[in-house]
């Protein structure tokens, strides 16, 4: 079933800016006590809230969507998600105590995340884990952990390293290794940076082995990255680690956490820097989430004033003066279209043009479909030809036309030239230089969280014991109660070997 | 009791044998006692691959010449026909693909394709036809494509040069059918090596499922084919275009 695109502006009656609009059911969180709670979505201000009422706590509200039309508008992606190869759970007590997925899911992994230890080296204020320093997976959990992936989803276009710090582990090489099967397309692996700052050779193992690193950068100045980070000079770290990724030749994503009030003011630098630097491929925006061993201290937090998908769009438009356009942006229709927003962003000889500018909406939405990556599959085919012929047709109106065409014949040149056969992973990364992306994740915390958005969450850690846990029902249900962390809480690990519970005077984060 | 080699005594010219069918070509005819000449333009260590495995089964030499080259061309046939007395054999083998949808393809890659694809076989074929029409033998075998006889999803300016090819092959066999040359045409399906190895998964995936025998084509299979096709024991077909599909 295809549902109606909508483009033009939702439409609200003069009063309707000035009082609570109801506009849907949902069931929510309490964020005092945690019990699952209904609620009420409600538009005011041109803001979506969600808003629940505690049979203990009474009423509680908090800002699901800086922007009621973004939100209205994105509800018209919905596309029927694809599901798992196999079920590890049945369905018994219902969402989200059910997880693993059960067939009650609706979306299958777009993205596993493995965590192989829960050691970490910094204390970040924004933390939305909880790193007990006590657990490394070991080399049999985790090939079970691959195999059960691969026995849900058959072909993966990416396996996620994740942590605590994933660096950390003493045998993080080996599982590298581990993870070198024919159906995973890549890995990657989400860090500090903080090794990948002080450890070439490390580097050097990193794209040896063709591995993504996705980064973690919030901000291009200390004040902000402290403020997030913990104390440090973050910024230095930040900056020999690019270089060092840069130098190494290992492709990757920015990550950056966007807190309202202390770096949302740095979307546009993170902007630039990813058009600025040919091995950054994308960038991620997540929201900051109000939850777990930091975030749910971290402060001055207000729910009902805290920046959103939309949010991070409109800075993003405001903050680059106009290169990006909040047109530019669409949720991503194979998740929950309240958790992730993005664009795809091709580079031409002049900069960069976003997808959405030359291909019609129905082709971007069948390219972006039930992934977040490109694979040059038949939908992503048929959609490139259409915009090419559409772009063809109608060159000479728009000098931009003749700009993207250009790029893209130059574009095919490279990809099949014509006196050899490239491999298809040759031509992917051929590929990748052309296209940046952008993506906007928002992770929900106990003031946001909405049942309805677990259901098809495309963001899932992988166990060893085959289950698949959608991330934020695994962040607030089960984490606390994952059977590897449970014991004392241990010391942090610098490189794999303990630091007596300090940090290491050596660490440049330290300094 | 020793078989008898299907090209036994015969000299062959291939051209792009550097790599792929070519190559694969030069090879089975070697293997089946032709003394096998060959062209490539860049490719050195192909060629030099190419050199040694036939020169395993016999004798055989090397030309760096382009196809559009006439006069390279001309020289080299004067050359084999001095020290190696003839060219019983032209396989027309050396030809590009691009991948390249019709809004992105100018005028100059148009040319390329046809110019290397057509002209080439052309401007070969003419240079070699000489020597054949005076010795009044000959056979010419020119490498076509599937393409040219379905209809498939693959660059026009390919699909017309190797349309063109079929024609050509056509009229060729008619003007030289006097002088007892036979000319035909061989039409490979997807291969292991060559244009299908530019396929994406999803047009391999699509070809399979509509051929036969549901695999791409190995390189050897259809040199053999070529070996029997330019040989004596095929003396009654020209002007043919034979496919080599897995049935699709």
């Amino acid at each position: 079933m295809k549902l109606p695109l909508l483009e033009t502006p939702f439409t609200m009656t003069p009063d309707a800016a000035a009082r609570d609009v109801f506009h849907s059911y949902s069931k929510g969180m309490c964020p005092t006590c945690r019990a699952l709670v209904d609620g009420v979505r409600i538009i005011r201000d041109g803001k979506v809230y969600l808003r629940k009422q505690c049979p203990h706590h009474g009423t509680s509200e908090a800002l699901i969507s800086g922007d009621a039309d973004w939100f209205l508008r994105s509800l018209t992606y919905i596309k029927e998600g694809s599901v798992p190869l196999k079920h590890s759970t049945k369905v018994e007590e219902g969402c989200p105590k059910d997880c693993g997925l059960c067939p009650d899911h609706e979306q299958h992994s777009c993205l596993p995340i493995i965590e192989i230890t829960n050691h970490c080296n910094l204390e970040c204020p924004i933390c939305i884990v909880q790193n007990r320093n006590n657990y490394n997976m070991s080399a049999a959990e985790f090939v079970d952990t691959i195999d059960g992936l691969i026995e849900k989803e058959g072909l993966l276009d990416t396996v996620n390293l994740s942590g605590g710090e994933p660096t950390l582990h003493p045998d993080f090489l080996q599982f590298l290794e581990l993870a070198r099967r024919p159906q995973i397309s890549r890995v990657s692996v989400s860090t500090n940076g903080l090794r990948i700052a002080s450890d070439f050779a490390f580097c050097q193992e990193l794209a040896k082995r063709k591995v993504y690193v996705n980064l973690q950068l919030d901000a291009l100045r200390n004040p902000e990255l402290r403020t997030l980070r913990g104390a440090g000079d973050h910024h230095a770290v930040k900056e020999r680690a690019l270089a060092n990724l840069e130098r190494a030749g290992v492709r990757t994503t920015i990550v950056a956490t966007v807190a309202k009030g202390v770096n949302d003011h740095q979307i546009g630098d993170c902007v630039r820097l990813l058009f600025e630097r040919d091995f950054i491929l994308s960038l991620m925006f997540q929201p900051a989430s109000y939850t777990g061993y930091g975030g749910a201290h971290f402060g001055p937090h207000n729910p009902l004033d805290i920046i959103t998908i939309p949010d991070v769009v409109r800075a993003a438009e405001e903050q680059t003066g106009g290169l990006l356009r909040r047109s530019d942006f669409l949720p991503l229709p194979c998740s929950h279209p309240g958790c992730f927003g993005l664009t795809y962003l091709l580079k031409t000889d002049d900069g960069f043009m976003p997808f959405p500018r030359f291909i019609d909406l129905e082709h971007y939405l069948e390219i972006i479909a039930n992934r977040g990556t490109i694979r040059p599959d038949a939908g992503f085919e048929n959609a490139i030809k259409a915009a090419i012929d559409e772009l063809w047709s109608s060159s000479g109106q728009s000098p931009d036309n003749d700009r993207v065409l250009r790029t893209l014949r130059k574009a095919i040149r490279c990809m099949y030239p014509e006196d050899r056969a490239l491999e298809l992973e040759e031509r992917l990364h051929i590929g990748e230089g052309l296209v940046k992306t952008i993506f906007i994740h928002a992770f929900m915390d106990e003031h946001t969280f909405e049942i309805d958005r677990i259901k098809k969450c495309c963001t899932h850690y992988a166990m060893p014991d085959g289950r698949l846990m959608p991330g934020c029902a695994y962040n607030m249900f089960y984490r606390h109660k994952d059977p590897r962390y449970v014991g004392p809480v241990g010391q942090p690990l610098i490189w794999g070997k303990p630091a007596n519970g300090a940090p290491d005077p050596k660490d440049p984060a330290y300094s | 009791m020793t078989a008898t080699r299907l090209l036994e005594g015969k000299v062959a010219l291939v051209t792009g044998a550097s790599r792929g069918l070519g190559q694969s070509i030069a090879r089975v005819f070697a293997s089946e006692g032709a003394r096998v000449a060959f062209t490539y333009t860049r490719d050195e260590q192909g060629s030099r691959t190419t050199l040694e495995t036939c020169r395993k089964s016999g004798d055989a030499r090397a030309f760096q010449v382009s196809v559009l080259d006439a006069a390279g061309t001309e020289t080299m046939v004067a050359d084999l026909e001095q020290n190696w007395g003839s060219v019983d054999i032209l396989v027309n083998n050396a030809g590009i693909s691009q991948n390249m949808p019709l809004a992105l393809m100018e005028e100059e890659d148009w040319d390329r394709v046809m110019d290397i694809n057509v002209k080439g076989t052309f401007l070969t074929s003419k240079a070699v036809l000489r020597g054949m029409i005076r010795r009044k033998q000959g056979v010419v075998l020119n490498i076509g494509s599937l393409v040219a006889v379905r209809m498939l999803e693959a660059p026009i300016h390919y699909c017309a040069s190797k349309a063109a090819i079929k024609g050509l092959t056509e009229a060729l066999a008619k003007e030289v059918s006097r002088y007892g040359i036979r000319v035909n045409c061989l039409a490979p399906g997807l291969l292991e090596d060559g244009v299908g190895r530019n396929l994406p998964e999803h047009r391999l995936a699509d070809y399979l499922k509509h051929c036969a025998l549901g695999r791409v084509g190995r390189l050897e299979e259809v040199a053999r084919l070529a070996a029997f096709l330019v040989s004596d024991v095929n003396g009654y077909m020209s002007g043919e275009t034979v496919v080599i599909d897995g049935g699709v």
